[in-house]
């Protein structure tokens, strides 16, 4: 039980197939108490793309859980807190057995997931992802997307190389430059936040944000407020009532008042 | 290489092999695709490929409308300049052009892992 949080805290969450596919590499998880919400979109051809995904988020579950339920006993160094390090190797100890578990099963060979992951602690969140799996921030109205895409239409538009439309629809908008499982090693970017009360985090795929833009995912969540189950079921509506061409995830975080 | 499979009312007519370089699309004479349709203004888009800023050793592929009178859409949406995608599909007067880009297909579906 992770009592240091500040604040009280309520998650719900969904992952659907959608609309165009057959089967859902999506993977989410949650543990309210632990202060823990995880999302992981998978890749991989022979449907491989689950078998990523599922092993990402258990390993992360099983290395975080019961590590979250003591105090920590890492060393922080004075570039990142404890929790932000743990958040790190637990993604390395993640991609070590997606990347092991391919070379045991060639047919498996190159398979990957994005990831995205909250983890709360006293007044702090520790925000960790790879890929293009997205995590935003609501705080009041206001509705911010907190991580970078490791894509490859990103870093090209910030360089320069392309402009913002060009960047919108073209046929690399899915090409991503990081993901966990595929190379022996992978390292997450790492970030943190002070925390308030009633900052919402939503951890989604690209299924969600390639169909419904991030004016009605705010709306959405503003109007829901307090009902996380069914915010995150309207926003699985919204992409498939747009087509619904990929798998479609989310996670809430919402933190309350003060505990 | 990507091509472009030209159709009308639903019957095939050729396959527009796309190579670096640009294709006039319109009813003049003088047009790479000539199109025998009223509708179609005397150069009406202009298809251009050159080497991908995105991925070394593939091809993109942009249309632009040249002020045309009843415009060009791609899926159905009216666009002024855009990158083709495999599968998508440029409407002209009553001329169709498919996208055909086999070494984009993968990406459309896949979210894909950029090799260092």
């Amino acid at each position: 039980m992770n009592t240091t949080i500040a604040y009280t805290v309520a998650m719900a969450g969904i992952t659907d197939t959608g609309r165009a596919r057959e089967h859902n590499e999506d993977a989410i998880a949650w543990d309210e108490s632990r202060g823990l919400a995880l999302l992981a979109d998978g890749m991989g051809g022979h449907n491989a793309g689950d078998v990523a995904s599922r092993l990402c988020i258990d390993t992360l579950n099983e290395i975080l859980l019961p590590t979250l339920d003591k105090p920590l006993r890492l060393r922080p160094n004075k570039h990142m807190s404890r929790h932000a390090t743990l958040a790190r190797r637990a993604v390395n100890k993640a991609n070590t057995a997606i990347y092991e578990n391919a070379e045991a099963n060639p047919a498996r060979k190159g398979m990957g997931t994005t990831l995205a992951m909250v983890l709360f602690y006293d007044d702090k969140a520790v925000v960790a992802h790879v890929g293009d799996s997205r995590v935003y921030r609501l705080r009041g109205r206001e509705l911010e997307q907190i991580t970078a895409d490791h894509s490859l239409v990103r870093e090209l538009l910030e360089k320069g190389v392309i402009s913002a439309e060009e960047a919108e629809d073209n046929p690399y908008s899915h090409v991503i430059t990081k993901a966990v499982g595929v190379r022996p090693r992978v390292v997450a970017e790492v970030q943190e936040f002070a925390t308030q009360p009633g900052d919402v985090f939503l951890l989604c795929s690209d299924g969600l944000t390639d169909l419904v833009d991030e004016r009605d995912i705010a709306e959405a969540l503003g109007a829901f407020a307090g009902h996380w189950q069914r915010a995150a079921q309207h926003l699985v509506d919204l992409a498939n009532n747009h087509g619904g061409r990929d798998n479609i995830s989310v996670v809430i975080a919402a933190l309350g008042g003060p505990r | 290489m990507p091509k472009l499979v030209h159709s009308r009312e639903g019957k095939f007519l050729e396959d527009i092999p796309l190579q670096e370089g640009s294709l006039l699309i319109g009813r003049r004479p003088d047009c790479d695709v000539r199109l025998d349709d009223e509708t179609v203004s005397g150069r009406h888009a202009i298809v251009t490929v050159a080497p991908s800023a995105y991925m070394e050793g593939l091809l993109d592929v942009h249309i632009e409308d040249q002020n045309s009178t009843n415009g060009t859409t791609v899926d159905g949406k009216e666009i002024k300049r855009h990158m083709l995608k495999h599968g998508e599909v440029v409407k002209i007067g009553s001329h169709e052009f498919a996208m055909v880009d086999e070494a984009t297909r993968g990406f459309e579906t896949t979210t894909v892992i950029l090799p260092e």
